[in-house]
């Protein structure tokens, strides 16, 4: 809409959308939940071996080197086929952190494996006291010797326990002030002795997430990510590509497609109050797509996004799940059904999209943690 | 804030806020509310002394050839300084003159048009808030190189305070577009009150003869739909300044306000509200600014989509303006109810949130992906 692909952009958009439609394994087109990761290994090594899993990763490190656009563009085309979301915590959160603060050593023991497909790595932070309150967290790393001793619990770590590695954060020192500053980043293999994982089912009747029991685990240590006690920023240098992808407009148009397919179905594609809900919602969703390009040309002119990744993330999520809102509305009666509804080409279980989307404004910061977020760092109102 | 803006655009609105600030800002609006004139002609020659109504029309016709995005600085100026002249009306006139067909009278009037000599408002809607309603309200007759019109057209801006009108009219089937002076024989001027201390002209043609033709009804229809569609935006452009001024105001204010022994900015009940109306501001610019980026004349579909969110979201941001500045907020002596007024008119103006909605709905096209190719 507010882009238009330049010439070498358009060679490759349909270079990735004839290889995509070729690969792309029919049974996992337009999925309501994502399968777990074994039945997805199948697709992410395809990815791996076209050497596409990780567009956003230098060259130098076995990525693709894709410019903004191209990787906006596999985004899309992978959107465009309701692709299902990989296990890709190794390739976008544990990568990048990598690259900028592992060393050598740490480069190649752990990206060729993620690369490959070979290591599924999950990521712990939150814990049943620290959820919003993340830098209050608990996990104790006691550093003896040449390794760390761990003991405590994380939760809510996504598909930890199909995972092998974990990426984390743990007290390091108890006495630190302010808190964030006792705070390390540290890898433990899942194997390990001491680690126990139980998965969690969700609101919508998934076991997506888990908890993770660490029982005086003992991890060497060469697992630890840039300087003790300096967790805090190596977790939260998060990448300006990564921010700006979380908030793509694409997570609501996939919806937004569903409602359109069960409406045309259904008859509702008629009915001028559904008309108007749905013009209401695709204007918003425009404006979305307004912020997102703009936020991609401050990132392609190397330009921070700053607290613009909060305004975008508030957007996105109340977005999805104003679509979520409206997907069960155009089902009327059938809107509380579980199971799949078959709706032409698709078949839709409504209720777990809907019951999924509640996640999008509680996890990777709040919406009220956003909020208070502007409210500081740009509206400048005092604490 | 996160605009990329080139260091000329950012010069344009500067200097325009200045140009306001200087003519003494919101205070001036608040002598001239309910004024019969309603805006003062000395500062509209300001105005286009610093070449605001020719900012879309080409160097080699007088003007500064520039695009929809300065307009919008120019306009969101106008919003957030309330100020009463007709810049939008102007500058948009001024276009309309230069892409029309050429003629002497079209230039002289252009010219004037953009040296501010003249007043000339836009006539282009019809009774309902949708452009194409207009066809049954007025209709445009050739007879012997004569235009003769005769019907209505609502919800012209200052139509008393005006020397003429761009008139878009029907001739069968087709749009016309022309020129009315205000002493033309046969048209009268209804002047309604709007909420906003402004007012707005109904014009009632009784076999009028148009002065001269702008475009004719072979050539006029994309000019017309230009026009009408430029002017949303436009409209939009306002707004945002609207909402930028009213939340600079409570922000201020939720500084500096105590109860409770603190600011009340420091509570989170509010400091939420103030961060749901930062996101109004900053969607409803970045809408605005990407779609003056797709060229000077805009999508209907697009423009219609940013009337309708404009619309939305300034209404709600001022609203929240006034409950956050509690009792002092619901008088007459402040100006953040000056504020919320003027996104009440300008909500209004040309279609509302559902009107546009609904024209978004019936020009857009939304086909669903298949999903399961065979290739």
């Amino acid at each position: 809409m507010f882009h238009k692909d330049s010439a070498s952009d358009a060679t490759f958009r349909k270079q990735v959308r004839s290889w995509f439609e070729a690969n792309l394994p029919r049974e996992l087109r337009g999925r309501t939940v994502r399968p777990p990761p074994a039945d997805l290994m199948v697709w992410y090594k395809l990815l791996s071996e076209r050497g596409w899993i990780a567009p956003h990763w230098p060259k130098e490190h076995g990525g693709m080197g894709a410019t903004l656009s191209e990787q906006i563009i596999i985004a899309q085309e992978l959107g465009r086929l309701s692709a299902p979301h990989l296990p890709l915590q190794g390739v976008n959160h544990l990568g990048p952190i990598l690259m900028r603060y592992g060393t050598h050593e740490q480069k190649q023991r752990h990206l060729p494996p993620i690369l490959r497909g070979d290591v599924i790595w999950a990521q712990g932070y939150s814990e049943p006291g620290s959820g919003s309150d993340l830098a209050s967290l608990t996990t104790k790393a006691e550093l003896i010797d040449e390794h760390f001793l761990v003991n405590g619990t994380k939760v809510w770590q996504t598909w930890a326990h199909h995972a092998d590695w974990m990426f984390t954060l743990v007290r390091t020192d108890p006495e630190a002030k302010p808190k964030h500053a006792g705070i390390s980043f540290l890898l433990i293999d899942l194997r390990t002795k001491g680690v126990k994982t139980k998965p969690i089912l969700n609101i919508a009747g998934d076991d997506e997430f888990s908890q993770v029991l660490l029982d005086d685990v003992v991890v060497t240590k060469e697992n630890l990510i840039g300087p003790l006690n300096g967790g805090w920023k190596v977790a939260n240098d998060l990448l300006a590509n990564e921010r700006l992808f979380t908030s793509s407009p694409q997570h609501a148009l996939e919806v937004v497609h569903r409602i359109t397919r069960l409406a045309n179905a259904n008859g509702r594609d008629g009915d001028p109050v559904f008309r108007d809900k749905l013009a209401a919602l695709r204007i918003r969703i425009i404006a979305q797509e307004a912020l997102f390009w703009q936020a991609a040309g401050l990132i392609a002119n190397g330009r921070p996004l700053g607290p613009a990744s909060s305004t975008m993330k508030l957007i996105a999520t109340s977005n999805l799940q104003a679509a979520t809102d409206l997907l069960i509305d155009v089902a009327d009666t059938h809107g509380a059904d579980v199971g799949r509804q078959s709706v032409g080409d698709d078949d839709v279980d409504i209720t777990r999209i809907f019951l999924q989307s509640r996640r999008a404004t509680i996890y990777g910061g709040s919406s009220e943690i956003q909020r208070n977020v502007l409210a500081r760092r740009v509206l400048g109102l005092p604490s | 804030m996160d605009l990329l803006l080139s260091p000329e655009q950012e010069l344009l609105q500067a200097s325009a806020s200045k140009l306001l600030a200087e003519q003494g800002g919101v205070k001036r609006m608040r002598h001239l509310r309910r004024k019969s004139a309603g805006f003062e002609r000395n500062v509209h020659e300001k105005m286009a002394l610093a070449g605001w109504f020719g900012v879309l029309v080409p160097p080699e016709q007088g003007g500064l050839g520039l695009g929809l995005t300065e307009l919008a600085l120019l306009l969101m100026e106008t919003g957030r300084g309330l100020a009463p002249e007709p810049v939008a009306p102007a500058a948009i006139a001024a276009y309309a003159l230069s892409n029309g067909e050429s003629s002497a009278a079209s230039s002289n009037l252009l010219e004037k048009v953009v040296s501010g000599e003249m007043i000339v408002s836009l006539a282009i809607e019809g009774d309902g808030s949708e452009l194409d309603n207009t066809r049954a309200s007025l209709a445009a007759v050739f007879s012997s190189g004569r235009i003769v019109l005769d019907g209505t057209r609502a919800g012209v801006p200052l139509a008393s305070a005006s020397d003429g009108f761009i008139v878009a009219a029907w001739s069968n089937d087709d749009p016309v577009l022309c020129y009315v002076s205000k002493s033309a024989i046969g048209l009268t001027v209804d002047e309604h009150e709007t909420v906003d201390g402004r007012s707005y002209g109904t014009l009632t043609f009784r076999a009028v003869s148009a002065d001269h033709l702008i475009a004719a009804p072979a050539h006029a229809a994309p000019v017309v739909q230009a026009l009408y569609d430029m002017m949303l935006i436009a409209t939009a452009a306002e707004l945002v300044g609207v909402m930028t001024a009213a939340l600079d105001l409570t922000v201020e204010y939720l500084k500096i306000r105590k109860q409770f022994g603190k600011p009340i900015g420091s509570f989170q009940a509010l400091q939420h509200r103030a961060v749901d109306n930062l996101v109004q501001v900053i969607s409803t610019r970045t809408l605005l600014f990407q779609i003056c980026d797709q060229g000077i004349v805009p999508s209907s579909e697009m423009a219609s989509a940013l009337k309708a969110y404009a619309a939305g979201e300034a209404l709600a941001l001022t609203k929240s303006a006034i409950q956050m500045h509690g009792a002092i907020g619901f008088t007459d002596e402040h100006d953040v109810g000056l504020y919320l007024k003027r996104a009440m008119w300008l909500a209004a103006y040309l279609g509302n949130e559902s009107a546009h909605r609904k024209r978004f709905d019936r020009l857009s096209q939304f086909e669903p992906v298949e999903l399961r190719q065979d290739h």
